[in-house]
């Protein structure tokens, strides 16, 4: 029984996976985009670092960092806005008769697409730095620890895009939540710059706050392996089970306060 | 008869913020919202017989989405019950949904850049279906919807006639009691609508499935229903058999005539639609005129050469009731 259960969620995984290699050009655009960044990065990188280490980052480390983080960054499946327009017009409704939890339908959905573009994403950057720096931080071990933290990233990441989304329950336009999100990942998240940078006090709000989680903690495990891994994973499971029960519950009241147009 | 649907005094309201046209009235409005409430469904009881094709209508923004989205539990009623299947639609939503099936015309649930087999296999799954039952079902429907040669063909490619068969043929995969559809031949030429009410006529007679049907199409009507509900505003304006319904509001016929001389009919009830040498076409009132009375007239001044006696159209009936409500 349960086995059906999950096989379902996997089902909508592999056909997503399937629908999004019909796409498959559309990954030269976005290695293009990817190693342009990773190209002016590295001249504000080298500068920054020409005078040495910074809190235990050089040039090469922070290179492959940044590749980390972009790598995930570039690669979430942006589906709170189809699913806010989903709310807008009504279509959620076509989600709610059919036996399946429309979150774990969306979160099947989002991960198959996301995963598949962010090992585009690591393969391509990878290679890139490799030629480039002849260094690397990665070994197996780190490799495969970096993507599960990755993958947790990617889950506290689709949380709250679910959460953006079904704002549009409560509000016409949201788009300023997403614009505030995004931001925070930026700054807080650690995208450009590590947390280590930051003063003492502001460490401090991000360790409490999920954002680091999403892109900071899975770069640093691909950097610093199981010390890190051990460290960061636990902390980005309790964030899964927290802010997911709470959108859980948010979910369960919105639908039952559902106005679907056009009826 | 065992009843597959019953609503008892279902309710619907909405709350929808009101606001003033102007810039003054925008800002009052974000310091003091008003709030009007919409009634989309008030008060209305019907019940659908299992195995029946039930045709439920009504203008535009009458409320029959609001009330298909309550039966098939997507939306929760202000007031009223709903039982489908014995259950309650917005309480025992995943539970139903095993033995609905849904088409709304207008949104569709195959994946657009994939052919229509890998949205088959994902239906099955979701509706956890054996391997060996899915396969049989699967064969059995895509030779009842002619599906052979379209099955591996992306989505995107196909014609809407094809894709409206293959969103059908998917929403039977799991092999449902009632089957909802909402207008499920909109935009479909001549050939391909009749095409689709054959097969829902088919599917009702040999698998005794329950049809709901919403259409603006009179032609889905006249040719698959026996009754017809009609909701206008929120309210059902009209519950009767299609038979009931023809001989209510079929108080006119049409008459069209070739005669041997020119005619002009002089009798009250009747009215000259058309007239050209000696071709007439016209209008009887059956309560002010007989057909006896006016064909009697007819051969007290000349020669009836051709004649033919119509309806008139369904389509003008549900127009009468719809303005008439």
């Amino acid at each position: 029984m349960l086995m059906k259960k999950i096989k379902k969620y996997m089902t909508v995984f592999k056909i997503s996976f399937v629908n999004d290699m019909m796409y498959s050009r559309n990954f030269i655009g976005q290695f293009l985009f990817f190693g342009l960044f990773l190209f002016v990065y590295s001249f504000l990188w080298r500068t920054v670092f020409k005078e040495g280490e910074i809190e235990g980052f050089d040039f090469v480390k922070m290179m492959w960092y940044f590749m980390f983080t972009e790598s995930i960054m570039l690669a979430k499946y942006s589906f709170h806005r189809e699913m806010s327009q989903d709310i807008k017009t009504g279509d959620i409704a076509y989600h709610l008769n059919k036996p399946y939890s429309y979150m774990l339908f969306m979160y099947s959905k989002y991960l198959s697409s996301s995963l598949m573009k962010m090992v585009m994403n690591l393969l391509f950057g990878s290679l890139i730095l490799f030629l480039a720096l002849q260094n690397t931080p990665l070994n197996p071990l780190n490799t495969v620890l970096g993507i599960i933290s990755s993958i947790m990233g990617l889950t506290i990441n689709f949380v709250f895009f679910f959460l953006i989304g079904l704002s549009a329950l409560w509000f016409e336009e949201n788009t300023a939540f997403q614009f505030i999100y995004s931001k925070f990942l930026f700054t807080i998240g650690g995208l450009f710059i590590p947390i280590e940078f930051f003063p003492e006090w502001l460490k401090k709000i991000s360790d409490i706050l999920p954002f680091k989680y999403v892109l900071n903690a899975p770069a640093k495990v691909y950097i610093n392996g199981l010390e890190e891994f051990l460290k960061v994973f636990p902390v980005q499971i309790l964030n899964v089970f927290i802010w997911g029960g709470l959108i859980m519950m948010l979910f369960k009241a919105g639908t039952k306060r559902l106005n679907i147009n056009g009826g | 008869m065992l009843k597959a649907v019953e609503v008892r005094h279902l309710s619907k309201s909405f709350k929808t913020k009101v606001k003033k046209s102007g810039l003054k009235e925008s800002f009052k409005s974000l310091f003091h919202p008003v709030y009007k409430e919409i009634k989309a469904v008030q008060d209305i009881n019907f019940s659908v017989e299992k195995g029946e094709v039930l045709a439920f209508i009504g203008p535009n923004g009458a409320g029959k989405s609001t009330t298909i989205k309550m039966m098939t539990g997507i939306l929760y009623p202000s007031e009223g019950e709903v039982s489908v299947l014995g259950m309650t639609p917005w309480q025992s939503r995943k539970k139903l949904s095993y033995k609905i099936g849904s088409v709304f015309g207008q949104k569709s649930q195959m994946w657009f850049h994939l052919p229509p087999e890998d949205s088959f296999e994902l239906m099955a799954d979701i509706y956890e279906l054996d391997k060996t039952d899915y396969k049989k079902r699967l064969k059995e429907l895509v030779k009842r919807f002619q599906l052979e040669e379209i099955m591996h063909q992306p989505v995107r490619k196909l014609s809407l006639g094809q894709r409206i068969r293959c969103e059908i043929a998917v929403s039977l995969i799991h092999n449902p009691e009632i089957l909802f559809l909402d207008e499920p031949t909109i935009g479909l030429d001549v050939v391909v609508k009749n095409q689709i009410r054959d097969l829902i006529k088919d599917l009702n007679k040999k698998n005794d499935l329950t049809v709901f049907l919403t259409s603006h199409d009179v032609g889905d009507i006249e040719k698959l229903c026996r009754r017809v509900i009609v909701i206008d505003r929120g309210r059902l304006i009209l519950h009767s058999t299609i038979n009931e319904l023809k001989h209510e509001y079929l108080k006119t016929k049409i008459l069209s005539l070739k005669l041997e001389e020119e005619y002009t009919p002089n009798l009250e009830g009747v009215e000259i639609l058309k007239k050209k040498g000696t071709g007439l076409k016209i209008e009887v009132d059956m309560t002010k005129c007989s057909m006896q009375k006016i064909i009697d007239d007819i051969i007290k001044n000349t020669t009836i050469v051709d004649m033919t006696i119509s309806d008139t159209p369904m389509e003008e009936i549900i127009k009468t009731i719809y303005t008439g409500s």
